[in-house]
């Protein structure tokens, strides 16, 4: 009796451990194929060597592990690749942030220079206006100094024609006075040796009367 | 059943029954493993992954608090994997936050590139004119 159902027993049990195993290998199959997508990515299989190098050492152990050890251990392979993914993902954008930095240095020292080139320009433009507006200053104030001077000529030449025409005029009084001295002083001649003129009336004093050539005998 | 097969189950049983009870024994606290997924929370905290790998974050938390109780219930065992799983989770969440850090610093500079690239251009293009 015993022996009859022996047989069937050992078969069923090798085909539940053969099941097992393939579902095993599935498993490994699966981790394995992603391990290997990620190490043949052109982008991602070259970095982070260290966390690959973790990563496969993980799936060789769940590889060589029994059926109780690589239920414990599959969670922790999966955990390695994606923390070998992330690290390599990590690196890559890393490595993409320092091309952006050098050429963000680059374009910041171009600006840099741009806006240096425009400080120059506008430097030597206002530089430019002072000259200009220097030089317009310079040529008002030498008009206003010629101006000022000939303003002073004028009057300079006003004094001295307004002195002259003083002088003029004390000249012609003295000589007004000197002809009525010479006048009175002819009265009084006549009076004393007694052909007083009859007094005249004062004459209006007529203007110097030329003398004539003829008249002095000369 | 004869004296010498008698022997041979004695010779057989008994080294089995030394492995079934080393096999049930209970294994030492893991001290060791439980630190390392402390570290490793630390130091996910402190870079930040609360914020770039939140749900990593979360779940090296909440397997380093299961590994807490399974060791104050004394089953190190599983004390001993969820702290490993916790470790492994907390490595994961910091290399998703350098990435993220980097992502982020990748994204504005190329804004800021473009926008001062743009800025040279419209500039050269403006002086060109007449």
């Amino acid at each position: 009796m015993m022996r009859s159902w022996l047989p069937h027993a050992v078969l069923v049990l090798g085909f539940v451990a053969a099941g097992n195993a393939a579902a095993r290998d599935d498993e490994y199959q699966r981790l394995s194929d992603r391990f290997d997508r990620l190490a043949a990515d052109p982008a991602l299989g070259q970095r982070a060597p260290a966390q690959m190098d973790r990563a496969r050492a993980a799936l060789a152990e769940f590889k060589e592990a029994g059926r109780g050890d690589r239920k414990q251990l599959l969670y922790l392979v999966e955990r390695r690749i994606d923390i070998a993914q992330a690290a390599a993902q990590a690196e890559s954008l890393e490595s993409e942030r320092a091309d952006l930095q050098r050429e963000n240095d680059r374009l910041q020292l171009a600006i840099a220079r741009r806006d240096a080139a425009q400080a120059r320009a506008e430097l030597e433009r206002q530089r430019l206006q002072s000259q200009i507006r220097a030089e317009e200053a310079e040529s008002a104030r030498r008009d206003a100094e010629a101006a000022r001077a000939e303003g002073e000529q004028a009057a300079q030449a006003a004094e001295a024609a307004r002195n002259e025409a003083e002088q003029a005029k004390r000249m012609a009084a003295a000589q007004a006075k000197a002809t009525a001295l010479a006048k009175k002083e002819a009265e009084l001649e006549a009076a004393v040796s007694g052909n007083a003129p009859k007094p005249k009336p004062a004459a209006k004093p007529k203007p110097k009367a030329k003398p004539k050539q003829d008249a002095s005998g000369g | 059943m004869t004296s010498r097969s008698r022997k041979i189950h004695a010779r057989v049983a008994i080294p089995l029954a030394l492995l079934l009870l080393q096999a049930c024994s209970p294994t030492r606290p893991p001290v060791e493993d439980l630190a390392a997924a402390s570290r490793g929370l630390a130091s996910a905290r402190s870079a930040g992954a609360s914020t770039y790998a939140a749900a990593e974050y979360r779940s090296a938390g909440q397997r380093f608090d299961q590994a807490q109780a399974a060791e104050a219930h004394k089953d190190y065992d599983v004390a001993t994997q969820l702290a490993r799983e916790s470790a492994a989770d907390s490595e994961l969440a910091i290399a998703k936050t350098r990435a993220g850090k980097a992502r982020e610093a990748v994204d504005k500079l190329r804004r800021d590139n473009a926008n001062m690239d743009r800025d040279l251009t419209e500039h050269a293009s403006t002086e060109a004119q007449p």
